[in-house]
């Protein structure tokens, strides 16, 4: 009997509707019928039997409640609750048109708040709180190779060492790979360079992406001798290829090679970036020949399922030589260290510090909502104590309590409402900014779709109530209380507060000013930190700057003075043609491509030691500042015809070893190495990357001059060097293809690796601080401006209600300074206790921004003092003019009203 | 006859049912009765429903009958016409007789 039961839910759900005499009936009934079915038709039919059954008398059964609640018994209601409604928002209405600034400035406000609130929101929650759009998004695992004991980890894996992981099946159920790099897609007109990824055949199924038109790759895809084919964006395909439908199959040219374009991943697909529009397959057991991605693979794998993160975490850290070895990948130079990897689950890589900014973002704009509520519940009281009378009269005439807080909720929740719809205009707006400002970094690794969408909605719609109920209870129940005794008793005076809404009117004040404070504070902490540290500045000119990984093949080019004579040759050829203005090579900071490993010494402080750095090093050919766009702030570039061995070194390493400036001329050593001697100091390149663990300071080498360095993608079997060509040029395009071009024109076995527009690569770094910073700065604006009006709102209300008081001193002899220090202090009394509490608060939460301050203590007391003094003029400005009002009083006219 | 005696088409439908049905009416059986000489599906939330006003209007009295004699049995609510309910349905009755009386239809369908 039991399987063939009628559906559990809907007869739970009828037997609520019924009214209590009749439910146990009307559910047997129903239950007879359907068995007598069930044995004659079948369950299924059966229990679409049941579902009608139970969709059709759900409307009679309400309006049965209905009526028999009304106590009615004729067929059409007389007065519906509906109407009753109708009636009550109509008045509500009403009585919201009486006092139309009232409204508006509340409405105005609470979209604001709520609207910036819902935009945060749909950031944090794309960011943070939403799952990864990912299959099994828990058990991704991103690899990364770490170097022992220096502990500093990179993700350039070469093919083998991908397929080397991909043989730990007893790890991983799948190990996939890619790499972002840029094309020269030639279209009619002309060629751009548009951004794209190699990428493992299977990573897109991985990772859950289904075409929205033709297919995906497939095993066998990208291997030696394989057709070329492609996957295109959603917006290339719309962009570039007019959205054809007809797309799958046509041919694109990329790089000077005809691809077929064989499907189309749709615009929630963003991997590794949103940047990308092209992925090109790339089978890394049988790389393509003509292909060559480089040795920089990043690599995602997902982990078995009868593992946990920390088990793969700690299995892969003690495997990781190994399978180095398996890979083929030949000894670390110097033999310094070992080589390991390291496991993170892909959940973690939201890096800490957007999480930081993030979670700081949301608090900011939860203060701000705050301060908007206390604002419109300033408002709210004033009204509902204006109107105290009115409810009075109400009440008096038989309208309950529940009826006085039933409309007064109304017209809240009708503003809370109105606040609501503007506010999703507001986050809108504030989404379109912020997406345009938000620095990809902080973006993309969330991989979701950053929109109001349902769950931002909802939230907007919680927020919503919050905020009506935040707003309107607290003053409707001290107004309620007022009883219709109390009206009469001061029937004709200005009776505007009890001693509750008084005291909840302070308590507005002071925690008004305690929450400005603490946004504040971290306005001014972000503010100063952006003064003390230029962090903008990515320390390169990114614009027309691209950039080439070359891949010298051992024949030929084992001999580091070959590979010099090539360079020589192909500069000279670059640098000669249209468009160019500066060509050299070298690595591209901050993409390490050699580090240097060892304590420091200084020549200046004989005898100390530091302990052992990894340094960024770099060795250079002639003129690549210029190319690079790397400014130098101090000294001048290597000599021709140097004698001792000179470096070149970032303003980072400059101050940090030489804070009292002069590190021009000055020596040093690494690892015990040779005596180098500053000649410049360059800007700082700045990528933020969420696992930079190198020390944050570059070094140039001339050209030959590096020694004892580690490459991050060494030397293989096959290939002696990756060098980096540089150019400068206001035709990337066109640059990227004359490169491959004179590339091979000099010495056809060097194989172009990869191109690279800096603008796709420092994309990312480019905004991130920026929006942290003004985001703070507008909040924090916001929030002094609402509780300056909050201050300025109060006290002129405490002022009103206290006319008579204060005349009647004037009366008695007080002098007009007197009655203004009165007042001009009870507003100042309110500020400072709200000082201090905010004080207390800020100190406890700023804390939590420890970690995005730059040269900042999180208590700096600059900072601090200064929003104090801020704060404190604020509050004197707002309870100024209430002051002087108090100081006008006449006490003859005051009388006479009476 | 005061206005509150009309019967609503569905009410009537019902009391129609519990006159044919006598002592054999309750919710399975006015239902399937309407349904299947109506030629429309009918719902067992209407016809509680109508019950409940018809019962509150005085037209219709029930009463609980005995469990089944079979394990597990269950009560049933019967339903039938009170005098008032008799009196009320023979004059609607006779009313729809005396105003079909000289109706033409321009059409000759059959009204199922």
């Amino acid at each position: 009997m039991t399987r063939g039961r009628a559906p559990r839910i809907v007869r739970a759900f009828l037997r609520r509707l019924g009214a209590r005499e009749d439910r146990e009936f009307l559910v047997a009934d129903l239950d007879e019928e359907y068995d007598a079915l069930r044995a004659a038709k079948g369950v299924r039919h059966a229990r679409r039997w049941y579902r009608e059954q139970a969709a059709r008398s759900t409307l009679p059964l309400i309006r049965s409640r209905i009526q028999s609640w009304r106590g009615e018994t004729s067929m059409v209601p007389t007065r519906s609750v509906l109407m009753r409604w109708v009636r009550d928002v109509r008045f509500a209405l009403r009585g919201l048109g009486a006092s139309r600034a009232h409204t508006s400035v509340a409405i105005l406000t609470l979209a604001l708040g709520i609207g910036i609130n819902a935009a945060v929101f749909s950031i944090v929650d794309s960011v943070l709180l939403r799952p990864l759009p990912f299959p099994s998004a828990d058990r991704l695992t991103r690899l990364w190779n770490q170097q022992l004991p220096q502990g500093f980890s990179y993700e350039g894996f070469s093919p083998a060492l991908v397929g080397a992981w991909r043989r730990q099946t007893d790890l991983f159920e799948r190990v996939e790979a890619s790499t972002a790099a840029s094309f020269v897609y030639e279209h009619g007109t002309g060629a751009s360079m548009i951004a794209g990824a190699y990428v493992t055949p299977e990573l897109l199924s991985m990772l859950g992406a289904r075409p929205l038109l033709g297919r995906l790759f497939a095993p066998g895809d990208g291997r030696t001798g394989a057709a070329r084919l492609a996957v295109v964006s959603e917006s290339f395909w719309r962009g570039e290829l007019a959205g054809d439908r007809g797309v799958v199959s046509r041919r694109i040219r990329l790089d000077g090679h005809e691809f077929a374009v064989i499907g189309v991943a749709p615009s929630s697909f963003r991997y590794p970036t949103e940047l990308q529009q092209i992925w090109i397959p790339y089978d890394v057991e049988q790389p393509p020949v003509e292909t060559h991605a480089g040795e920089r693979f990043a690599v995602m794998a997902r982990r078995r399922d009868d593992l946990t993160a920390s088990e793969v975490a700690d299995r892969v850290k003690a495997r990781g030589a190994e399978v180095h070895v398996a890979a083929g990948q030949a000894p670390v130079p110097g033999g310094k260290g070992t080589l390991t990897a390291r496991a993170v689950p892909v959940g973690d890589s939201v890096a800490d510090r957007t999480e930081r900014s993030l979670w700081v973002l949301a608090g900011a704009v939860g203060f701000l909502l705050l301060i908007v509520c206390a604002n419109v519940a300033s408002l709210t009281l004033s009204r509902a104590l204006a109107r105290v009378r009115d409810l009075s009269v109400r009440s008096a005439l038989g309208a309950g309590r529940r009826d006085l807080i039933r409309v007064t909720l109304i017209e809240h929740g009708l503003i809370a409402g109105a606040g609501a719809l503007m506010g999703v205009g507001v986050g809108k707006l504030a989404l379109l900014a912020t997406s345009a400002m938000l620095p990809e970094s902080m973006t993309l690794r969330a991989f979701n779709v950053i929109d109001l969408d349902d769950r931002a909605l909802l939230f907007l719609v919680a927020v919503t109530i919050i905020t009506a109920l935040l707003v309107c209870l607290p003053p409707v129940l001290i107004a309620s209380r007022t009883t219709v005794a109390d009206v009469l008793r001061h029937a004709s005076r200005s009776t505007t507060g009890s001693t509750a809404a008084r005291r909840f009117r302070s308590g507005l004040v002071v925690s008004e000013v305690a929450l400005a404070l603490v946004l504040l504070v971290g306005a001014a902490l972000m503010t100063r930190s952006l003064v003390n540290l230029q962090q903008i500045d990515i320390g390169l000119d990114p614009e027309g700057l691209v950039s080439t990984q070359l891949a010298m093949p051992q024949p030929g080019f084992a001999d580091p003075s070959a590979r010099d004579q090539f360079f020589d040759a192909l500069l000279a050829r670059l640098r000669a043609m249209p468009g160019v203005t500066a060509a050299s090579a070298g690595g591209l900071p901050p993409r390490t491509t050699a580090v240097s490993y060892g304590p420091l010494e200084f020549a200046d402080r004989p005898g100390e030691r530091s302990k052992p750095v990894v340094l960024s090093a770099y060795e250079i050919w002639p003129e690549f500042f210029r190319a690079a766009g790397i400014r130098l702030v101090d000294g001048r570039v290597f000599s021709a015809d140097r004698t001792a061995p000179e470096v070149i070194v970032s303003a980072g390493f400059a101050a940090k070893h030489w804070p009292r400036g002069g590190a021009v001329g000055q020596r040093f050593r690494v690892g015990g190495g040779d005596w180098l001697t500053v000649v410049g100091v360059t800007s700082d390149v700045r990528e933020m990357s969420e696992d930079d663990t190198t020390d944050e300071s570059e070094v140039y080498y001339p050209r030959g001059g590096l020694q004892n360095a580690m490459y991050a993608t060494g030397p293989t079997s096959l290939i002696a060097a990756y060098e980096t060509v540089v150019v400068r040029t206001d035709r990337p395009a066109a640059a990227a293809q004359m490169i491959a071009r004179a590339v091979s024109r000099v010495d056809p076995r060097v194989v172009v690796a990869r191109t690279t527009l800096a603008e796709h690569q420092f994309a990312q770094s480019i905004a991130r601080p920026r929006i942290v910073f003004l985001m703070m700065s507008v909040f924090g604006g916001f929030g002094l401006v609402l509780a300056a009006g909050g201050i300025y709102g109060v006290l002129s209300c405490l002022v009103t209600q206290r006319l008579r008081e204060l005349g009647l001193r004037l009366a008695l002899g007080a002098s007009p300074a007197q009655v203004f220090r009165l007042v001009l202090g009870s507003g100042l009394r309110l500020t400072a206790a709200g000082l201090l509490v905010g004080l207390g608060l800020a100190l406890a939460l700023v804390r939590m921004m420890r970690s995005l301050l730059y040269d900042v203590e999180a208590t700096d007391p600059i900072s601090v003092l200064a929003v104090i003094t801020v704060l404190t003029v604020s509050a004197a400005l707002a309870a100024w003019w209430p002051a002087r009002r108090a100081m006008r009083v006449n006490p003859i006219t005051l009388l006479r009203e009476e | 006859m005061p206005k509150g005696d009309f019967l609503a088409e569905f009410e009537l439908y019902l009391m129609l049912a519990l006159g044919r049905l006598h002592d054999d009416a309750y919710g399975v059986t006015l239902r399937r009765e309407i349904e299947e000489r109506a030629g429309r599906p009918v719902s067992i939330g209407a016809v509680y429903a109508t019950l409940k006003r018809l019962e509150d209007k005085g037209f219709v009295r029930h009463r609980i009958s005995d469990p089944l004699p079979v394990q597990g049995g269950r009560s049933r609510k019967y339903f039938r016409l009170t005098a008032e309910g008799e009196r009320v349905l023979r004059y609607s009755a006779a009313m729809m007789t005396r105003m079909l009386r000289g109706v033409r239809f321009n059409t000759s369908e059959d009204p199922r």
